[in-house]
């Protein structure tokens, strides 16, 4: 019996010594990042993935998957030193399976933060899927399912799957949407199919109000359309100003401000496009809501980061200051990403 | 009977088994820990189906579930000391293989703390937001058009002439070393494999080097800078060639970090507007590269575009009028049933280069490379010898010199309609001449026909050897420094080769106007060392003298680029010396003709400055300012280079002073820049060499103290307007003209006799010629989402001047003229308007995912104007007016010559790639 | 498969290569004329009534040798031809007619609209003037050329006229080639054949006057342009044989050289 009594009060006693260690004061970093194809050299069966195989036209071989590992451990750790905190949560796009998934979280400078994976393998043709991270100590996970997106009209219409994570940090509830919503091969006719995604997201943001409006909801992803496009301003109706929003289901896209300032997190015929975009809804921007909040510190103009540090630029040739990509073509280039990495800080106000 | 039984037992069992095993679905997998992937022996597996299925792990951490039907299931892994995991797994007809999962030790978080991130020396300002970068991997609008669409009246930005802009390939400042012209001749034919190139603009800065005030361009014309694959087109057009079949390969970087290209192409065919005008070109391009490891790569490249094709001569209006058509060609004639053009370009001129590449860490980078560009160029003219000028525009040929005659005028032009001989170069002629041709006169041979018309060949084959090294070094996040060494050994000859005798059998190598004027003796001789020597084809004749130079520079770029500033500093300091060297000794000039000349010496630098202000990520200021001071040009510098090693007097360095001013904005419905530009050039030298008829002899024109001012603005903007559908446009509004008067000493070629001495040319605030001062363009681009383009645009042009005869602005020639006379001699005539339509379509289909298949269309002047005037030059002569006596009373203006616009042409290109 | 296109790419460079720079036959030899002359050089020269510019109107055709040159710059845009009858100038107005028309080639001239004129009493065929002070000016037109005269065959150069005594010259041989033999120098303006021009001075006219036996004096008047302008003339009072072609200026016997090999000195 004692000992039983011994080793529940050292359990309590280490849960809340870890409890009291992990909530550090200080900034809460959220982070969403495509990162450009990251496949396994293996063949999986039931998807299209036979380019990205040693035998196929990328040559996709372990040198050059290590190569691009040591470029993800390299970013992520690189923006965890910007931010002086491994980010709490991260969500990334095109990556071909859980596999890829473990070996990003295993990498030697991101073992520090532990990351746990929420993952479902998506009906994509090609096998991406999107995945979020999450540090344990800092986002007590609940639950997590993947939201099928629906394209009207079009029953065989295949894309990625939303990925909808829920748990607290801090002890308040958020849910975390990943998105990788259609791409815009077709051109301006393809808008239907992120109009489709952007309204089975907003559906499923109010579903989560409608049972519980104190929620902080964010929704990242690489949503293929710029803040001011009609899928993301009129039918998510996420707004580009704090001022704008009245009530918990309103919601807030501080890349908005950005895009109409120039910056970009794509480079395109020489313009900069914001299709990675990270939105809040006003119980985040609300201080009456909870104490933890959006933050932006002092010397920045915008609520939102684009992390465009040098490394991740081409820094010669024709497309210089375009992002320093892993392949150009079938060109191996042995570099990041085509897309730039975007981050919010949260925090905790006292 | 029982083991019948056992047997029947077995094999039904063994069939059972067999036939569920083909039907097992499930998942297996390894469970590991994060830290170095040790197996976890005893986890548990719960998959929640109806009820619930338990799997454990085996020592090694494996684990496998059979038995469950298709779906997805969350599977939840727990062990002891571990954080539970969750996953869900997709099941389909076989047994997944999930590989690693890795559990989290349950031990407490590890911290972060301050030396987790001890490495970086970041202050928490290392997270302030940067500015947006400046993306320009294609030429911006006005680029765009003004380099293609205002080509078409061979528009010159800035009104600068074709060298100031500079030419690299793979960082080799590649501009020719005599004339700074730009080489795009020596990699023509060549565009797949030159299409990766790099420009800036104006007074900007390179990453290769300083640069001068009418940009760069860098082309990377390496194994690795080519697009991966093949391409191939074929071009049919008519508007320079007819046919254009080109291939090229290149295989990217493979993984032993080898990568090569080959890329060849044929030119051949004239177009549909000027006869004689063809092209019999060929283009070679090979590179091979290999990137030793992260640190080292090395490239190897070498190409050639031998090319041969014919030349177009200008004419009269009066000419262009006789015969009804604005694209008269005097430079060929009938032979053998084929039209054979006098004047034929013919180069070979193969370039080889090495680079290196050396980064050793993040901040620094070095590049070093080798080039070698040898080869002959040459260009065919007829030479003839006291037999009659076989060109049919000859001003005597023409109704214009019977303007007192009527009755001959008449003739004349009846002639010219009438008989294809009289309107061309009459071959017949010139080869029935020289087989009759046994002459007794100096040098003769006996028995063998000398010819007195031949073709000759004007060579100027380089030798030229670039050596550079450049290093980069990354001073801070945002500070960047760049320096390079260069040297360039250049030696050129330049000589005459007898290309065909037509007919005749041998030529004497004197000097006729030498012989005309003295008949015999060491003086008409052309190179004394080889006294009357006698000449076949192929043989060197006439003149052979080599060009030395050499150039040496150091320069540096600083740039900087923190917050919403960037700015840089460039300077660039260097020597240039050269010299001639003769190879004949003239017999007019037996002590200044042979051997070296002195050495020029020049001292040059060049110092620029920059400034942007990005007032936020779509609108940006920025302006720049240089001086340079460049060495004149070996061709501008000796009084007359065919014979004698003087050198012009007053040679001195040329010195620009630019600034521009900038703004440029980009949002989603516009882009646009707007540009003002201020440059002076002083001190600019030119030597021009003609045949006198007043002093019936060929002169020497040398100019020195040439100043101009070249300013204006410049737009150029871009319109979604709806749908694929944008609007494109570019203004260029400038004026360039002259701000001195220049000093002119005109002496004759083979007397050093001087003609006019320190005369002013009288031509300040005339305007400089050869581009269309006005310029503006306006269009309209669709492109569709399944890649069909259709654009369409309309050109005006204005404000085109003649190219000026200095000798119209001396003094000299406005002896006896009464003022409006003189305003006649003096004016300097400026082009009408033009208004040009172009349009152009294209599509190209993507066939099984990889193959790329396509056309592109283009029409240029689609209302066929036939009357745009494009160019033209005063000619340099001076008609001489006497009165009944045979007296000199006063001078008056040849006819100027003109070239014209092409009508209708098209470009029709298909490609393939894959 | 690679490999078959880098080669099939090759390969087809390769064959263009072969497609090289256009080759010209040498065009055929001139054909030389043959006319039928149906008039004498005498009889033209005899429509020409002094004083007026005659048009022949007829279809007239002459034809003779060629019995002067230019190749050695005495003389200048015309050439001279000669028959049985007699010699004529041709104003044919081109320059170094040598090429062209070699002495002793048969030249025929169809004088349908041409002009006959005098120029200080010596007629010449020529084009309409178009100026009061010449009587005939050059054909000079290529067109005009090629409808009136023509060339013929080539042939041995023509064997002049040896002139001993001042009787053997008459007006009939005006135009035609021939020698003064044993003639001897009697008076000069300058002792050079004639004067080149320089800097300084123009070019000018040499006369060298002699003297046949019988006291008949001829001027070998030579161009300062002619090449050999400058060569030592002979002595005064020395002898020599002079050919030439004879003209006359109003009462002035005339000879024109063409070379200096028609100067042998005694």
């Amino acid at each position: 019996m004692k000992k039983i009594y011994t080793l529940i009060l050292l359990i309590t006693a280490a849960t809340a010594i870890s409890a009291a260690l992990s909530a550090q004061p200080g900034r809460i970093p959220i982070v969403f990042y495509n990162v450009e194809n990251v496949f396994d050299t293996l063949k999986s069966p039931g998807v299209l993935d036979e380019e990205f195989t040693p035998a196929g036209p990328y040559t996709w071989n372990s040198q050059k998957y290590y190569k691009k590992m040591a470029n993800l451990e390299e970013v992520f750790y690189k923006i965890a030193a910007t931010a002086q905190a491994f980010p709490a949560v991260i969500g990334v796009s095109e990556i071909e399976n859980r596999n890829v998934l473990e070996d990003i979280v295993a990498l030697p400078k991101l073992a520090k933060a532990s990351y746990q994976i929420v993952h479902y393998d998506s009906p994509d043709a090609r096998g991406i899927d999107v995945a979020l991270f999450y540090r344990p100590d800092v986002f007590k996970y609940e639950g997590s399912a993947p939201i099928r997106v629906k394209v009207e009209g079009r029953p065989d219409f295949k894309t990625r799957d939303i990925l909808m994570t829920w748990g607290t940090i801090e002890g308040e509830k958020f849910y975390f949407f990943v998105c990788h919503w259609p791409s815009r091969r077709g051109g301006s006719e393809s808008e239907f199919s992120r109009v489709s995604a952007a309204m089975t997201s907003r559906r499923a943001i109010d579903s989560v109000l409608a049972v519980n409006p104190d929620a902080k909801i964010v929704l990242m992803g690489d949503l293929n359309d710029d803040p001011v496009d009609k899928s993301i301003f009129e039918t998510l109706d996420a707004r580009g100003s704090i001022k704008d929003l009245d009530k918990p289901s309103d919601l807030f896209n501080p890349f908005y401000e950005m895009f109409k300032k120039g910056y970009g997190t794509l480079g395109y015929q020489d313009s900069w496009n914001i299709f990675d975009n990270m939105i809040v809804n006003q119980n985040l921007v609300n201080p009456k809501a909870g104490k933890v909040h959006l933050y932006k510190p002092d010397y920045n103009k915008f609520w939102g980061n684009i992390f465009n540090k040098p490394f991740l630029l081409n820094p010669s040739g024709q497309f210089k200051n375009y992002p320093y990509r892993t392949y150009v073509g079938t060109n191996f280039q042995g570099g990041y990403s085509d897309h730039l990495p975007v981050y919010i800080y949260l925090v905790k106000s006292e | 009977m029982k083991i019948k039984a056992a047997f029947i037992l077995f094999a039904f069992l063994a069939l059972t088994s067999l036939t569920l095993e083909a039907q097992e679905r499930g998942v297996k997998g390894k469970v590991v820990n994060r830290e170095g992937r040790v197996p976890i022996p005893g986890a548990k597996i719960t998959v929640k189906l109806d009820s619930e299925i338990v799997a454990e792990t085996t020592k090694e951490g494996e684990f496998s579930l059979v038995g469950i039907p298709a779906g997805t299931y969350n599977i939840t892994i727990t062990a002891p000391d571990f954080q539970p995991l969750q996953m869900s797994v997709k099941i389909d007809d076989f047994v997944k293989d999930i590989n690693f999962i890795t559990l989290v030790s349950d031990a407490p978080a590890q911290t972060v703390d301050a030396a987790t991130f001890a490495e970086f020396d970041t202050d928490l300002a290392g997270d302030a937001q940067s500015m947006p970068v400046i993306l320009s991997s294609s030429k911006d609008v006005y680029e765009n058009i003004a380099g293609y669409k205002f080509g078409a009246m061979r528009f010159k930005n800035r009104g600068y002439e074709t060298g100031t802009q500079g030419i690299y390939l793979n960082g080799v400042y590649f501009n020719d070393a005599l004339n700074g012209y730009s080489p795009w001749s020596l990699w023509t034919g060549l565009n797949e494999a030159t299409r990766n190139q790099e420009s800036t603009t104006g007074i900007a800065i390179s990453d290769f080097g300083v640069g001068g005030v009418n940009g760069t361009t860098n082309i990377n014309a390496r194994a690795s800078q080519m697009r991966k694959g093949y391409r191939f087109s074929v071009v049919n057009a008519t508007d320079s060639y007819r046919y254009r079949i080109m291939g090229t390969y290149a295989s990217g970087e493979q993984d032993n970090g080898w990568s090569y290209a080959l890329s060849a192409s044929a030119r051949l065919g004239g177009n549909a507007w000027v006869n004689g005008l063809y092209y019999n070109a060929f283009a070679y391009f090979g590179s091979v590269e290999k990137k030793f490891n992260d640190q080292h790569r090395l490239a190897l490249t070498i190409f050639a575009s031998p090319t041969e094709r014919g030349a177009q001569g200008s004419s009269t209006q009066e000419v262009y009028d006789m015969i009804g058509s604005n694209y008269y060609n005097p430079n060929w004639g009938w032979q053998d049933g084929k039209i054979r053009n006098s004047r034929v370009r013919n180069n070979n001129e193969p370039v080889a280069m090495l680079n290196y590449f050396f980064k050793p860490n993040e901040k620094l980078d070095f590049t070093a490379a080798l080039s070698y560009r040898f080869g002959s160029n040459g260009y065919s003219a007829l030479d003839w010898y006291d037999a009659p000028d076989p060109r049919p525009d000859y001003y005597r040929n023409l109704p214009s010199y019977y303007e007192s005659d009527p009755y001959k005028a008449a003739y004349i032009r009846e002639g010219w309609l009438s008989d294809w001989n009289i309107r061309q170069i009459n071959w017949d002629r010139i080869y029935n001449i020289n087989y009759n041709n046994y002459s007794t006169g100096t040098g003769s041979i006996a028995g063998e026909k000398r010819s007195q018309y031949v073709l000759e060949e004007r060579h100027i084959d380089q030798q030229d050897i670039n050596a550079k090294i450049q290093a980069g070094y990354q001073l801070s996040d945002f500070s960047k420094l760049n320096a390079g060494a260069e040297y360039r050994w250049n030696t050129t000859s330049h000589y005459k080769k007898m290309k065909d005798l037509l007919g005749g059998e041998y030529w004497v190598d004197i000097d006729k106007f030498a012989e005309r004027d003295f008949a015999s003796g060491d003086v008409i001789q052309n190179d004394l060392n080889n006294p009357n020597r006698v000449i076949r084809e192929g043989d060197k004749y006439g003149y052979y003298y080599k060009g030395h130079v050499r150039n040496a520079k150091l320069w540096f770029t600083y740039k900087y680029n923190k917050k919403n500033i960037e700015a840089y500093v460039a300077g660039e300091g260097g020597q240039t010396t050269f010299w001639r060297e003769g190879m004949y000794r003239k017999g007019m000039f037996p002590n200044n003709s042979y051997g070296n000349s002195e050495k020029l010496n020049f001292l040059t630098f060049t110092a620029k400055a920059g400034f942007t202000y990005k007032i936020d990520g779509n609108n940006m200021v920025y302006a720049n300012a240089a001086y340079l001071q460049t060495a004149p040009f070996f061709q501008e510098s000796f009084m007359s280079p065919r014979t004698r090693n003087s050198v012009v007097p007053n040679l001195t360095t040329e010195k620009t002073f630019s600034a521009d001013i900038n703004y440029s904005v980009k949002l989603p419905f516009l882009k646009m820049r707007v540009t003002g530009f201020y440059t002076k050039i002083q001190d600019q030298t030119r030597l021009i060499s003609f045949y006198d008829d007043i002093n019936r002899s060929f002169t020497n024109f040398a100019m020195s103290g040439i100043d101009q001012i070249n300013t204006g603005v410049e737009m150029g903007f871009s319109v979604p307007i709806w749908g694929g559908i944008s609007a494109e446009g570019a203004v260029s509004y400038g004026l360039y003209k002259y701000s001195s008067n220049p000093f002119v000493t005109q002496t004759v070629d083979n007397s050093e006799a001087i003609i006019l001495e320190n005369e002013r040319v009288y031509w300040k605030d005339y305007k400089i010629s050869g581009t269309p001062q006005t310029a503006i363009n306006i269009g309209l681009d669709y492109r569709s989402p399944d890649y069909l383009f259709a654009g369409i645009d309309m050109s005006f042009f204005d404000a085109s001047y003649i190219d000026m005869n200095p000798i119209y602005r001396t003094d000299f020639a406005h002896i006896g003229l009464t003022p409006d006379e003189s305003k006649i001699l003096s004016k300097q005539e400026m082009f009408g308007s033009a208004i040009v339509l172009s349009a152009n379509i294209g599509k190209s289909w993507y066939i099984f995912k990889n193959y790329n298949i396509g056309f592109s269309l283009e029409v240029k002047n689609l209302l066929n104007t036939q009357t745009v005037k494009t160019g033209g030059y005063e000619q340099m002569r001076l008609k001489v007016n006497e009165d009944a006596n045979g007296t000199v009373m006063n001078y008056s203006r040849f006819d100027s010559k003109y070239f014209y616009m092409y009508g209708t042409t098209y470009y029709l290109n298909l490609y393939f790639r894959f | 498969m690679k490999k078959i296109y880098i080669s099939l790419a090759l390969i087809a460079a390769a064959l263009l290569g072969q497609a090289c720079s256009e080759k010209f036959e040498n065009p055929a030899p001139f054909e030389p004329v043959t006319l039928t002359p149906n008039i004498t050089i005498k009889d033209l020269k005899a429509r020409y009534v002094s004083g007026t510019p005659y048009e022949i109107n007829d279809s007239l055709v002459i034809g003779g040798k060629v019995n002067s040159t230019d190749e050695f710059g005495n003389f200048y845009r015309s050439f001279y031809i000669q028959d049985a009858t007699g010699g004529i100038e041709v104003k044919i107005g081109k320059t170094t007619l040598y090429n062209e028309y070699k002495e002793g080639q048969t030249v025929y001239v169809k004088a349908r609209h041409l002009f006959l004129g005098a120029y200080g009493g010596m007629v010449q065929l020529g084009e309409k003037s178009a100026e009061a002070r010449y009587e005939t000016s050059y054909i000079e037109t290529d067109l005009r050329i090629k409808e009136t005269i023509f060339r013929g065959a080539t042939g041995a150069k023509v064997v002049p006229a040896q002139l001993t005594t001042s009787s053997d010259i008459h007006n009939g041989l005006l135009g035609t080639l021939v020698t003064l033999k044993n003639a001897k120098l009697v008076k000069q303006n300058m002792t050079t054949w004639a004067r080149k021009a320089t800097p300084e001075l123009e070019a000018g006219y040499g006369e060298q006057t002699f003297e046949l036996e019988g006291g008949t004096r001829v001027v070998v008047r030579t161009s300062g342009y002619a090449k050999f302008a400058n060569q030592p003339a002979p002595a005064l009072y020395s002898y020599a044989d002079v050919t030439g072609v004879l003209t006359k200026f109003n009462s002035t016997w005339q000879l024109a050289l063409n070379s200096l090999e028609g100067v042998v000195l005694k």
